[in-house]
């Protein structure tokens, strides 16, 4: 009896392997719906705009398609600390988590994020830049410079060097108060080649940076203060995501946002190692790598999709409002996740240095 | 024998003290501990001083240190300043409890919404900018956010309530016959005001400093979104290195430091003002020679500010009679009753200031808000998450604040009334919890939870609560029985009474206020706790803070003013019908002392 029942399970898990394998996923999704019907997946994402296209995209979708209840939940941005920690406790709050390029690169080669399969279905046609060995992209986003037309007219700064030049644009401005993006912005108003910044020349931008110290009324610590400020004009310069300044232009507030220059990067969602759920989880990276998810993505936050076969799906005037609108990607730089994941420690410790001096 | 009944009579007075200290070392002193040990491992592993030597070989942590010890000493004095007329008219007016149920108003909105409400209302074209500008008072905008002014008024603001009440509940307890005393024997107002009020409010006043004092040293959210690079503090720095730098080590060598800064502060404030102000204790015995030189000057020195302050006084009557005019109790009255009102508008005023914007149209936070909609309560208050968070967060505050008061009565009896040797120390002991920042206890228990199961569930977050509540329970109890008289009590003896009946009749009412002020402290702090709520709560367990932080970090919407608003009638109208019914069934306190 009870060798009889095992054989039959065994030979059911078998089957569910070998078409997971062949990965017919609408054919297998009613399977994994039916085995995991109780299931649910946490997943930890940046909050906000994000969260609300998250949950159209992805979350809500998923369960539809899998029985699989998905829910997001807020964190601080680069929550490094909590996912050592749920690793170290194996208490997995969340299953899921999106964290940035460097996020991954630090904690994937200290072994605390999953490997994810690069040849899956979806995951193959994410652009390279925007996939990792432990995380997949579903968004690419810019850190941009905007200003107000209603100070300048239509003759705002249009570089970094106009940032942080204080006698041809005097106002005040919001800069991010991190390493990250900040410096590079810096060095770029000096006059580095936009693609030569890596390694980082950090006297010279701390140099640069020293001269806009005085202008910076706000340094913003996470984004919804950078589009609070542009919303109520308490800036006339800002450096901030995209879609955090579109947030501000959607409300009415008079902003420009200017693309040159930008410095673009991507986000990925990763999968803290030892998670009993794995599988799942895995499924979930899939699911979330289809152009036609990471189209719908896009309509709800002004981010564009890691995987290029989504563009199919959006429409020319969406297209418009993202990063990778044709003439954008050959003025900006992509962000070197690698740089800031050797460095971010050394380099944030002398960025706070600095800030408080 | 005698020696062994009276070193059974000493345990038997630390009994009491037993739950909390149990509870403070389980859940706070073993897991920091634990953490902070972690100061003493280098990056590499060794074990060694690397992580201090790095710490004070850096600018960044002295400097954000001075900046922290700046706020905090300034948001101290003010409070103090503006928040004395306040309690001593609500201690001297008949309308007096009225007056607290404005004064705690703001108390019923979240603190992060009220910081928002400020970066609104002081932005360059924020609600004063442009009233001041449409008024034509100003042509260009007064720069009044993103700087020290900024931060000091919301941090001010944040205290002011917690000030007030503290002082409070001391004078409650200066009986109106020591004034009547003093006018029957010739002092004027002034005069006996200031010799005989000001000196016997100073322990509420001691009180009220320190507790504002070290509260805003663990402030970091005020600083981070209205101030300037100038204000950042250490606990922002703290948190940038645990969440950031993933330098455990390094982030528990700048706690140990902030621990030292906060724990040298409480020293000299002991020695100076005395404990006695705190924790009610007497120390007669003297404790070395360093202390009792201290102690004696500082007796000096009250000796000496009092002589100040009545010259002062006199300085001012003389100066009101050479200007001729008559020091009459109405006039005296009328300044403070004014000043007063202003206070109470700089409470209210952010508070009020959300429920239009609530109303607003507009996707973001903004003056003048455009008008009208619902969709913010709408999109808030129908959200299952928004309403179970609620329930949640009223939950864990009513059980943290019944652990606490329950826990915490009893230890405050232990260290004001026993002749427990140490009892500073214990003091210092019990206060840790509100000294050191409230992240290093989030990380220590949530790897403890962890461990046990713990995260995510309510039981978790109301002992964390409860622990963090201890040290305001206690402070708030013992500033109380600090002015109580004994011989009240000793008065019921004598005439038959049991010492339970005692305690039911005699002590319970006349330390009621103060229990009460320690429970609603203890259930506000809980209800408004954000850290440690980030860590143990997990993913789909938020509290109310918790809900709106992540909201708030996220987009700054108006839907946070309505749920604001929605918290504020909701605890406005428990706290009216609480007042209702303590006025029908009578309180005994305000009967005792009139």
């Amino acid at each position: 009896m009870t060798d009889d029942s095992r054989r039959v399970d065994l030979g059911r898990r078998r089957i569910l392997k070998v078409m997971g394998a062949s990965a017919t996923v609408p054919f297998v999704t009613p399977f994994i719906g039916r085995a995991f019907a109780a299931e649910r997946l946490v997943v930890r994402d940046p909050g906000g705009v994000v969260n609300e296209a998250a949950t159209k995209a992805f979350y809500k979708p998923f369960a539809q398609e899998t029985g699989v209840e998905v829910v997001g939940v807020t964190s601080q941005l680069e929550p490094l600390s909590q996912i050592r920690t749920i690793v170290n406790s194996k208490s997995y709050l969340w299953d899921v988590s999106v964290l940035s390029a460097q996020a991954q690169e630090i904690l994937g080669k200290t072994g605390y994020l999953d490997e994810i399969d690069p040849n899956a279905p979806g995951i193959v046609d994410i652009l390279p830049q925007a996939r990792s060995p432990w995380g997949v992209g579903f968004q690419i986003y810019a850190t941009i410079l905007a200003y107000s037309t209603k100070t300048y007219g239509d003759n705002g700064p249009q570089s970094w060097a106009d940032v942080f030049n204080l006698k041809m644009f005097p106002g005040r401005r919001a800069l991010r108060k991190f390493p990250i993006d900040t410096l590079e912005s810096a060095l770029m108003a000096d006059g580095v080649d936009m693609n030569n910044l890596y390694p980082l020349d950090l006297d010279r931008a701390f140099k640069k940076l020293d001269e806009v110290k005085p202008s910076v009324t706000l340094w913003w610590s996470n984004g919804a203060q950078s589009s609070q400020a542009a919303a109520s004009q308490e800036v006339d310069i800002v450096a901030t995501y995209n879609g955090r300044v579109q947030a501000a232009i959607d409300d009415g507030a008079p902003f420009k946002i200017v693309w040159n220059q930008g410095i673009w990067a991507s986000d990925g969602y990763a999968v803290p190692k030892g998670n009993p759920k794995a599988k799942l989880c895995h499924d979930f990276l899939k699911f979330c790598a289809r152009p036609d998810r990471q189209a719908e993505f896009s309509k709800w936050v002004p981010y564009s999709p890691p995987n290029p076969k989504a563009y199919e799906f959006i429409d020319k005037a969406r297209i418009d409002l993202l990063p990778t609108a044709p003439g954008r990607v050959e003025k900006m730089v992509m962000e070197n996740g690698s740089y800031w994941a050797a460095n971010l420690e050394k380099v944030a410790a002398r960025f706070n240095e600095w800030i408080v001096r | 024998m005698g020696r062994n009944e009276s070193r059974s009579a000493v345990l038997s007075e630390a009994v009491p003290l037993a739950p909390a200290l149990l509870l403070l070392l389980l859940v706070y002193v073993g897991p920091v501990v634990y953490f902070l040990a972690s100061s003493f491992v280098g990056s590499d592993g060794s074990i060694g001083l690397q992580n201090y030597s790095r710490l004070f070989g850096s600018a960044t942590y002295v400097t954000t240190i001075v900046t922290t010890l700046n706020l905090s000493a300034t948001t101290t004095a003010l409070c103090l300043v503006i928040g004395y007329p306040v309690a001593y008219l609500i201690a001297t007016t008949r309308a007096g409890s009225s007056l607290i149920l404005l004064v705690v108003l703001p108390f019923w909105t979240s603190y992060l919404v009220r910081t928002f409400a400020w970066i609104i209302l002081l932005g360059r074209s924020g609600t004063i900018n442009s009233t001041l500008m449409s008024l034509g008072l100003i042509d260009r905008p007064l720069e009044l956010s993103y700087n020290f002014f900024a931060v000091v008024t919301a941090m001010a603001h944040a205290m002011l309530p917690l000030a007030i009440l503290t002082m409070l509940s001391t004078m409650q307890n200066i009986g109106s016959h020591y004034s009547r005393a003093a006018s029957i024997l010739g002092a004027r107002g002034a005069q006996s005001f200031l010799r005989i009020y000001l000196p016997l409010s100073m322990p509420g006043v001691a009180a009220a400093a320190l507790m504002v004092f070290i509260i805003c040293l663990g402030f970091f959210v005020n600083p981070a979104l209205l101030g300037s690079r100038h204000e950042t503090v250490i606990t922002q720095i703290i948190i940038d290195q645990l969440s950031t730098s993933l330098d455990w080590g390094f982030a528990g060598a700048a706690c140990v430091l902030m621990l030292i800064v906060s724990l040298a502060i409480v020293a000299l404030y002991q020695n100076v003002f005395g404990m006695t102000a705190v924790t009610g204790m007497e120390s007669r015995e003297s404790h070395g020679r360093l202390r009792s030189i201290v102690s004696r000057g500082s007796m000096r020195l009250n000796g000496a500010l009092g002589q100040v302050l009545s010259g002062i006084g006199k300085g001012i009557e003389g100066l009101m009679c050479a200007a001729k005019i008559e020091p009459r109790a109405g006039s005296t009255r009328i300044i403070l009753v004014t000043f007063v009102a202003l206070i109470v508008a700089f409470l209210l005023g952010p508070v009020l200031f959300l429920i239009p914007v609530s109303f607003s149209t507009s996707s973001f936070m903004r003056w003048p808000p455009e008008f009208f909609t619902l969709r913010w309560y709408e999109g808030y208050l129908l959200e299952p998450i928004w309403t179970s968070a609620i329930l949640r967060s009223l939950g864990v505050g009513l059980g943290a604040a019944v652990i606490a008061t329950a826990v915490g009565t009893p230890a405050a009896f232990a260290l004001v009334r026993s002749r427990l040797p140490g009892k500073p120390a214990l003091m210092s002991f019990i206060i840790i919890p509100m000294i050191l920042p409230h992240m290093v206890l989030a990380i220590a228990l949530f790897a403890l939870y962890a461990r046990l199961g713990l995260v995510g569930s309510a039981v978790g977050l109301i002992i964390a609560h409860a622990v963090l509540a201890i040290p305001l329970v206690v402070i708030t109890v013992s500033s109380v029985l600090r002015n109580y008289d004994r011989r009240l009590d000793q008065a019921a003896a004598i005439l038959g009474a049991r010492p339970m009946r005692v305690f039911r009749t005699v002590t319970l009412p006349l330390i009621g206020t103060g229990m009460i002020s320690a429970f609603i402290f203890s259930f506000i702090s809980s209800f408004d706790e954000l850290t440690v709520s980030l860590f143990v709560t997990g993913g789909l367990t938020a509290t109310l803070p918790k809900q709106m932080w992540e909201d708030a970090i996220n987009q700054v919407s108006p839907g946070l003013a309505a749920v604001s608003t929605v918290i504020l009638i909701g605890l406005t109208v428990i706290l009216l019908l609480t007042a209702l019914y303590q006025r029908r069934s009578g309180s005994t306190a305000i009967e005792l002392r009139g």
